[in-house]
C-alpha cells in the first residue's frame, strides 16, 4: 500500500448548492490547510458537498423523498448556467471539472484519462475525505452488522462481504427451493403409498424393486429371476397378456354404473311431490290478484309517505288534489298498504328461489334419464327408448308451465294424472332395463383368480413407478444436499475469513482510536478504547469507563463523549485506510464540545497530521480565532450568503475587535460580546506572561474577571520591573469606565454606546502593547538574550521584563 | 498464514478485499469437503467477477443440479 499523498490546490464552484458566481478556494502551490468560519446556513457545508458529490457522484445528506441529482444546482442561477465543481490537484494528472448538464440530468467529469478513472474509481474509492455531525451520529447509532459492512467498506473488504452475503443469500434460496420441497414431499407420499398399497413396505432400490415384483409375477407363473429393469418391462409385457379382457371389464363397469343410476332415478322419478306443493302455495298467493296488480304501486306509496312525513302542512292530495282532512290518519293507511305491498313481495321472492331450486332438480332427473338412455344405446341393451323421451319431455314442459305461471303472475295449472301415468310407465321400462343389466353383469363377472392376476399386475406396474420416481426424487434431494452443504462451507469460510481480516484491521485501527479518543477526553476515566467483533456478524465499540466494561458506548458516554468517539474514529480510519488522498474535511463536527475538546482536537491534528492538508468547518468564532493562533501558516476565509450572489469570502483580515465595532455601527448590543473579548485577551496575555492568580477548582478557574485579571497582572508587570503598566494605552484601559463597570457585575449593555466605542478603540491600543503586527502575543518564554526583555515568536515586538 | 478448514492464506492484512478472494477460491480446490465441479463453477464465476450478485451463481447451480440429476 503505497502512502497517500494527493492533496489540493484550488476548489472552484460554480452554481453548486449555496454557490451563485465563480468562487475559487484558493490552497496555494504548497496546498495549504484551511479553516472557514461562517455562521449557520452561510454556505460552509457546500464546500463539504462539492467534494462529496465530486468523488462520488452524490450527497448523502441529499437523500430522501423529494431530492433529485438537480438539487446540486443553484436555486438562483437560470437554465443556462452550468453548474460545475472544478479541483485542482498537487497531481496536475488528476485535475478535473465535474458538470451537470441540467438537460440531460447527467454529469461527467472533464478528465476521462485512465489515471484519472483508475484514481476516481478504485484508489480514492474509500477514502475518509469529509466528516459531518450528521456522518457521526449516523455511524455511532448503526446496529453492529451495519457497522462492520461500514468498516468493511472504508478498508476495502467489501468485496468479502458482497460475495459472502451472495452465498448466504444463495443457500437460502436453494434450502426453499421449489425442486427440493417437491421431491421431498412426493418421496414422502410415494413411502406411503408403497407401504400402505402395495408392498407393504418403502422400497428404496431397484434391487428391492425387482425382488418384490418377481414375487408378485408367481401368479402370472413368471419364474425367471429379474436382474434388471429391462427384464422388468418384459415380464410386465408377458403378464398383460394373461390378465382377464379388458374389454370385457369395461362393459362391466359401465353396466354396473348404469344400474347404480337407476337406481338412485328411482327414488326420484316421481316428482309430483316436489312440484304440487309450490303449486299450491303459489296458487293461493295469486287468489288476491288485485293486490299483485298493485305490487307497481309500492314506489308511489313509498314517495307518499316521504312526502307526508317531510311536509306536514300539505292540505291537498298532490295527485287527486283532495283536501286532506287527517294527515296522520292517511300516513298511517298509506304505511299500511305500503307493507302489504312488501309482505307480498317477499313471498314471490321467496317462491322464485323455491322455483330455481325445484327447475335445478327436475333438469338433474331429466339428465339421468339422458344419461342412463345413452349408456343403454351404446352396451345395446333393448328398451322402450320412446317411454324415456316422454318422461323427458314431460319434465320440460311442466318446468314451462311453472316459469311462465311465475313469470306471468298467473294461476299454474298441472295435470297429476298425466304425471302419475307417465311416472308409471317409465317406472316399468326400468324395471325391466335392471332385470336385464343384472344377467348381463353377471355373465361378465371375472373369477377370483382373474382379480387377484389384476390387482398383482396393478401393484408391479404402479410400484415400478414409485419406486423409481422415489430413486429419481432421492438424487435431487442429495445433490441440492451437495450444493447446499458445499455453499454453506464457502460461506462459513468467507465469515471466518471476513472476521480474521476485520479483527486484524480492528487491531490495527483500535490503538489510534484509542489513543486519539484519550487526547480528546484527557480528564475522562475511559480507557481502552477498540472496536470489537460482535458475535458473527457485527462490529462495535468498547471502552473501560470506570474501569467497567462499556459496550455499547452510548450506554456510558455523554453526548460530547460520544462525538469525540466518531471523530477519533474518522481520524484513525483517515490515517490507516486512506490510500490517495492526504486531505479531509472536518465539518463543524464539534457541536456538543466544551472549550477544552477544541483546543484538544486542534492539538490532536497538529501532534499527529501535520503533514495532512486540513479543511476545518466551522460557525464558532472562539474556535475559529484559536486556530488562527494554533496554526498561523493555514489559508482563513470567512464565509457570507445571500441569494442573488450564493456564497462570498469575506476580507480575511477578520479581526473580531472590528467585528464588535462594525456591530456597534448597526445599533446592536455588544457590552457583553466586548467584556467576553477583554476578558479572553487578558487571559491570553496572563497565559503568555506567566501571571500569577489564585487556583480554584474545577470551572472557577477558567471564570475570571476582568478586575481581578487586570490587577494581577499589573502586579507581575511592576514585579518584572516591566514599562508596559505605566503606559498611557494600558491605563485608558485599566481605569476606563467600561472596565470599571465590568468589574462591579454592572450589565455592560448599560454603558453609553459613546463609552463602548471608545472603548473598543482603547482595547485596540492596549492590545497593540501585547500582540505583534503579525499577530503573535509577547511571551514569557521568549527572553531576548542578553537583555532584560521579552518578545513575540518573531521578534518584532519587544517589552522590558526582568526575571 | 490464517487457515480455514484446510484453507491456508498468506498474510493479507496489507491486501485489499478482492486480491483476498482470489487467494480463497484458488485455494478452495484443497478443500476435500467441497465438491470438485461445484469448486470449479465458483473460480469461474469468481475469475470473471460473477459472485457479487447471485444471478450468475443460480444459473451455474440449476445446470449443476440437471448435470447431477440425471
Amino acid at each position: 500500500m503505497s502512502e497517500p499523498s494527493v492533496k489540493l490546490k484550488k476548489l472552484s464552484l460554480l452554481n453548486f448548492r449555496g454557490a451563485r458566481d465563480l468562487i475559487d478556494l484558493n490552497l496555494g502551490s504548497r496546498c495549504k490547510s484551511c479553516a472557514i468560519f461562517g455562521n449557520n446556513a452561510e454556505g460552509k457545508s457546500t464546500f463539504t458537498h462539492a467534494l462529496e458529490w465530486f468523488f462520488s457522484g452524490k450527497i448523502a445528506w441529499l437523500r430522501g423523498e423529494g431530492i433529485s441529482d438537480e438539487d446540486i444546482v443553484n436555486l438562483a442561477s437560470s437554465e443556462e448556467d452550468d453548474t460545475s465543481v472544478n479541483l485542482v490537484f498537487n497531481k496536475s494528472e488528476l485535475n478535473s471539472l465535474k458538470d451537470y448538464d441540467k438537460k440531460k440530468r447527467r454529469s461527467g467529469h472533464s478528465n476521462k484519462t485512465q489515471v484519472f478513472t483508475n484514481y476516481i474509481e478504485n484508489e480514492a474509492r474509500y477514502d475518509r475525505l469529509y466528516l459531518d455531525q450528521h456522518t457521526i451520529l449516523w455511524f455511532l447509532s448503526r446496529t453492529k452488522g451495519e457497522k462492520k459492512a461500514e468498516i468493511a467498506k472504508i478498508v476495502g473488504y467489501e468485496d468479502i462481504v458482497k460475495v459472502k452475503s451472495v452465498f448466504s443469500s444463495t443457500v437460502r434460496d436453494l434450502e426453499r427451493d421449489r425442486r427440493l420441497w417437491e421431491a421431498k414431499k412426493s418421496l414422502e407420499d410415494n413411502r406411503g403409498i408403497l407401504t400402505k398399497e402395495i408392498y407393504g413396505e418403502a422400497i428404496n432400490d431397484t434391487k428391492e424393486l425387482l425382488a418384490k415384483s418377481q414375487d408378485l409375477l408367481r401368479i402370472f407363473g413368471y419364474k425367471k429371476a429379474l436382474t434388471n429393469l429391462d427384464e422388468l418391462d418384459e415380464a410386465i409385457k408377458e403378464a398383460i397378456q394373461l390378465l382377464p379382457s379388458q374389454e370385457r371389464a369395461e362393459e362391466r363397469v359401465d353396466l354396473e354404473r348404469i344400474k347404480e343410476r337407476i337406481g338412485k332415478l328411482d327414488k326420484k322419478q316421481d316428482f309430483t311431490s316436489l312440484v304440487s306443493g309450490w303449486v299450491s302455495n303459489f296458487n293461493i298467493l295469486l287468489k288476491d290478484q288485485e293486490t299483485v296488480k298493485k305490487l307497481k304501486m309500492d314506489e308511489f306509496l313509498r314517495q307518499a309517505e316521504r312526502v307526508l312525513i317531510d311536509s306536514p302542512e300539505i292540505e291537498n292530495c298532490p295527485l287527486c288534489e283532495q283536501p286532506i282532512e287527517s294527515q296522520e290518519e292517511l300516513l298511517g293507511k298509506v304505511i299500511e298498504r305500503y307493507r302489504k305491498l312488501i309482505e307480498i313481495r317477499d313471498k314471490l321472492k321467496t317462491h322464485g328461489s323455491e322455483l330455481a331450486d325445484i327447475k335445478s332438480e327436475l333438469e338433474e332427473i331429466e339428465r339421468e334419464c339422458s344419461e342412463i338412455s345413452e349408456g343403454l344405446k351404446k352396451r345395446k341393451i333393448p328398451h322402450d327408448s320412446e317411454a324415456v323421451k316422454e318422461y323427458k319431455t314431460l319434465i320440460s314442459k311442466t318446468i314451462q308451465l311453472m316459469e311462465r305461471g311465475f313469470n306471468d303472475r298467473k294461476i299454474v295449472l298441472i295435470d297429476y294424472k298425466v304425471i302419475k301415468k307417465q311416472v308409471e310407465g317409465i317406472k316399468l321400462v326400468l324395471q325391466a332395463v335392471t332385470l336385464e343389466l343384472s344377467k348381463k353383469i353377471s355373465d361378465l363377472a371375472i373369477t377370483k383368480e382373474e382379480e387377484e392376476k389384476q390387482v398383482a399386475y396393478n401393484k408391479i406396474v404402479r410400484g415400478k413407478r414409485l419406486v423409481l420416481d422415489n430413486i429419481s426424487h432421492k438424487k435431487v434431494i442429495s445433490v441440492f444436499g451437495l450444493l447446499i452443504q458445499g455453499l454453506r462451507r464457502v460461506e462459513n469460510q468467507l465469515l471466518e475469513l471476513q472476521n480474521h481480516v476485520m479483527q486484524q484491521i480492528l487491531d490495527l485501527i483500535s490503538d489510534d482510536v484509542n489513543k486519539f479518543f484519550c487526547d480528546l477526553n484527557k480528564k475522562e476515566n475511559v480507557k481502552n478504547v477498540k472496536l470489537e467483533l460482535k458475535g458473527e456478524e457485527g462490529i462495535e465499540f468498547s471502552l473501560e469507563f470506570y474501569d467497567n466494561e462499556a459496550s455499547p458506548p452510548k450506554k456510558y458516554l455523554s453526548e460530547s463523549q460520544l462525538n469525540s468517539l466518531g471523530i477519533a474514529f474518522f481520524l484513525a480510519a483517515v490515517k490507516k485506510f486512506n490510500k490517495s488522498n492526504k486531505f479531509f474535511v472536518l465539518d463543524d463536527v464539534l457541536l456538543s464540545f466544551d472549550k477544552n475538546y477544541r483546543l484538544r482536537l486542534l492539538d490532536l491534528l497538529d501532534e499527529n497530521f501535520y503533514d495532512y492538508q486540513i479543511f476545518l468547518l466551522t460557525h464558532e468564532e472562539y474556535w475559529f480565532q484559536m486556530m488562527k493562533r494554533k496554526f498561523p501558516n493555514w489559508i482563513f476565509k470567512e464565509v457570507y450568503w445571500d441569494f442573488n450572489n450564493g456564497i462570498r469570502f469575506k476580507d480575511l483580515k477578520f479581526d473580531p475587535l472590528d467585528n464588535i465595532g462594525n456591530k456597534l455601527a448597526r445599533g446592536e448590543k455588544v457590552g457583553n460580546e466586548l467584556r467576553t473579548y477583554i476578558e479572553a485577551l487578558l487571559k491570553e496575555i496572563c497565559f503568555a506572561l506567566e501571571v500569577k492568580l489564585t487556583f480554584r477548582f474545577g470551572m472557577d478557574n477558567e471564570r475570571r474577571m476582568i478586575g481581578e485579571m487586570f490587577s494581577a497582572l499589573t502586579s507581575s508587570l511592576k514585579k518584572h520591573q516591566s514599562n508596559i503598566q505605566d503606559n498611557k494605552d494600558y491605563k485608558e484601559l485599566e481605569v476606563s469606565n467600561f472596565v470599571s463597570t465590568c468589574a462591579s457585575h454592572h450589565n455592560p449593555d448599560l454603558v453609553s454606546p459613546g463609552d463602548i466605542e471608545e472603548t473598543i478603540e482603547k482595547t485596540g491600543k492596549f492590545r497593540k502593547l501585547f500582540v505583534c503586527p503579525k499577530g503573535k502575543m509577547v511571551e514569557r518564554r521568549n527572553n531576548v538574550p542578553g537583555q532584560n526583555k521579552i518578545s513575540c515568536k518573531c521578534g518584532c515586538l519587544q517589552i522590558d521584563w526582568k526575571e | 498464514m490464517a487457515i480455514f478448514w484446510g484453507v491456508a492464506l498468506k498474510n493479507d492484512i496489507l491486501k485489499t478485499g478482492v486480491e483476498i478472494l482470489d487467494e480463497y477460491f484458488e485455494e478452495l480446490s484443497k478443500d476435500k469437503k467441497i465438491d470438485q465441479d461445484l469448486h470449479s463453477v465458483l473460480l469461474d464465476l469468481w475469475k470473471q467477477r460473477r459472485l457479487y450478485t447471485k444471478t450468475y451463481l443460480m444459473h451455474e447451480l440449476d445446470d449443476l443440479l440437471k448435470e447431477k440429476s440425471k
